[in-house]
């Protein structure tokens, strides 16, 4: 459904000079600067996938979805949403995507919610019986009955962001991108955000391709993950895998009784091979195992024989320490 | 081949931008008194130069106040407000949402400058009183009467080109403020808004055939106020018309250069 193929895009600015009447130099130069913003990124998403899209700040996600919304026309490399060039053939393209910004607002400002809707059908020649079903149908998903005929400039930054994702999925298209679409919203939003998607992708197969910082968007909803970061591609597979490949330990933590303690201590200050020990108090301790060398069910067991154990629990690590050492470890290399 | 009416979106869309007028609600009023202050000082300037005198360089001094009179109304009228909308979109990378529109970011824009004027409507109606007072306006003959009404109509099309150009120059620019601020005063001059294009001396007067301000205010006013009559309307309609195609083939141009140069500011 999403084709791309070694895209690129480098931005130019002049610049700016230092020194002497840095200002005025810096306004007549003709010295450009070149960024790489998107360095060569190809990906492949077949219908129906939630795929996210992550990286840190300034990676150059936002860049390649404006290349494949067609709103940026690439350096280099092409693409294909929906078959469909989406800067060679914007109309067309425009029919078949919805696009959310988290950061950005595509409704009209001055009107209220539900006049931008209705303009938004116009837009897309959906027709009235059509319109009126998909539009009842989202207000009452989205719960936007309370505020469809505010202006949008009033609305808190959660209405507004369910305006837009109506909006955006109003006229049905096959794909939807969003980017960051869940950013500065509370709890409550976040979860109904992302049913919505949930519900959006089952009933429609839409396809969707999102970028996010949250990482409770990515294991709620994708089935696989990009990670990108300067430009290029770190990883592209199923979700579960970033664990696999970056994290495959386990978490062990486990609490004994009073009289436990001395082993406790014995046990964290000379683990077993294949753990290692995380944190230690006098009552409670964490290890971490790794499954290739040892089964966690052996050191389970090991454990409750030579400890008076009250409280145990295995836990896999979380995405977001994951994903925090993958950023980091490229910040090494730069 | 049907012929089919405009798109319905076309409706949609101005009749949206024709109920956000309130934005620019004081901005008109203040460029309302602006226009009327401006033209009751080009009538007391022009008056002393005339002094007694009937007529200089063969135009007679009623048919200048009635030319500088509807010179001023229509630089009240015609439209501004899509240099101001596309420069701001640029600016602040709404652009990026008018690009995802089935709809073209040119159109769309032009739509919300029809929405505008129709908004304004009111307004411009109100303007001709007021201009009356300060002025003077007497009616043409049927002829050219017929002939200003497509001459204001293809002027209106001028206008709306032009200050879209110059608010695509926001894809360079960034912000086009200084631009549209050098522009609007060249426009008043270069116009033939303040001095008649018939007094101007030779060079000048070839700058200004030269630019697209004279085919806004100048051709149709001299249409109104009788200095050109019968087949000779021929001329500054062509004119008029040349320059729409003109302007039409430039923005063609520059559109597709500002695509490649398109920077979404804000991320």
């Amino acid at each position: 459904m999403i084709q791309a193929d070694n895209l690129v895009k480098t931005f130019e600015r002049p610049v700016r000079i230092d020194g002497r009447f840095s200002a005025v130099r810096t306004m007549f130069t003709r010295q450009r600067q070149r960024s790489v913003a998107v360095d060569g990124v190809s990906l492949s998403i077949a219908e129906g996938e939630i795929v996210g899209y992550l990286g840190p700040n300034g990676a150059g996600k936002s860049t390649t979805i404006k290349m494949l919304t067609g709103i940026l026309v690439p350096t280099s490399g092409t693409a294909t949403v929906a078959g469909i060039v989406p800067w060679q053939d914007r109309s067309a393209n425009a029919r078949n995507i919805g696009l959310v910004f988290g950061q950005r607002s595509q409704l009209w400002w001055d009107l209220p919610l539900d006049e931008s809707l209705r303009l938004i059908g116009k837009m897309y020649d959906v027709e009235p019986v059509r319109f009126r079903q998909n539009r009842d149908m989202l207000v009452e998903l989205l719960q936007m009955e309370a505020f469809l005929a505010t202006p949008v400039r009033q609305l808190s930054l959660g209405q507004r962001m369910r305006g837009d994702l109506a909006a955006a999925v109003l006229y049905e298209p096959p794909v939807l991108f969003l980017d960051e679409p869940t950013v500065g919203l509370d709890v409550v939003a976040k979860e109904r955000m992302r049913g919505f998607i949930e519900e959006i992708n089952r009933t429609r197969k839409t396809t969707v391709l999102l970028t996010t910082h949250d990482l409770d968007d990515v294991e709620r909803l994708c089935q696989r993950i990009l990670i990108i970061d300067q430009g290029r591609v770190l990883f592209d597979g199923p979700t579960a895998d970033v664990k696999r490949r970056y994290a495959p330990h386990r978490l062990l933590d486990i609490t004994v009784t009073g009289d436990g303690a001395a082993v406790l201590r014995e046990l964290a200050q000379s683990p077993p091979t294949g753990v290692t020990t995380s944190s230690a108090a006098e009552l409670t301790a964490s290890f971490q195992i790794d499954p290739t060398v040892v089964p966690v069910a052996a050191v389970i067991a090991e454990f409750s024989a030579r400890a008076p154990i009250a409280d145990l629990a295995v836990r896999e690590p979380e995405m977001e320490g994951i994903i925090r050492e993958i950023y980091e470890a490229r910040e090494i290399t730069r | 081949m049907t012929i089919r009416g405009p798109h319905p979106v076309w409706w949609a869309m101005i009749r949206v931008s024709a109920r956000r007028v309130h934005i620019y609600r004081a901005g008109m009023m203040f460029w309302m008194i602006r226009s009327m202050l401006e033209l009751f000082l080009i009538l007391i300037v022009w008056s002393a130069v005339y002094g007694d005198r009937e007529s200089v360089e063969g135009i007679a001094d009623d048919t200048l106040l009635v030319y500088l009179t509807i010179s001023a109304i229509q630089v009240y009228i015609l439209p501004n407000i899509i240099a101001v909308e596309v420069g701001e979109r640029i600016e602040t990378g709404q652009v990026a949402t008018d690009l995802i529109r089935p709809f073209s970011f040119m159109k769309q824009m032009i739509a919300i400058q029809f929405g505008s004027s129709i908004g304004f409507a009111p307004a411009c109606v109100l303007v001709i009183p007021a201009a009356m007072l300060v002025g003077s306006l007497e009616l043409p003959s049927l002829t050219n009467g017929v002939a200003y009404i497509i001459s204001f109509v293809l002027a209106y099309m001028v206008s709306t080109l032009t200050w879209l150009l110059v608010g695509l120059g926001g894809f360079w620019l960034i912000n086009i403020g200084g631009l549209r601020a050098l522009l609007s005063v060249a426009s008043g001059f270069l116009s033939g808004a303040l001095i008649p294009v018939w007094f101007m001396p030779d060079a000048l007067r070839i700058l200004v055939q030269l630019l697209p301000f004279q085919a806004m205010t100048f051709l149709p006013a001299s249409i109104f106020s009788g200095q050109v009559t019968g087949t000779a309307m021929m001329v500054p309609l062509l004119v008029q018309v040349a320059w729409i195609a003109i302007l039409i083939g430039l923005i063609g141009w520059v559109w597709a250069r500002a695509q490649r140069k398109l920077v979404i500011q804000g991320g």
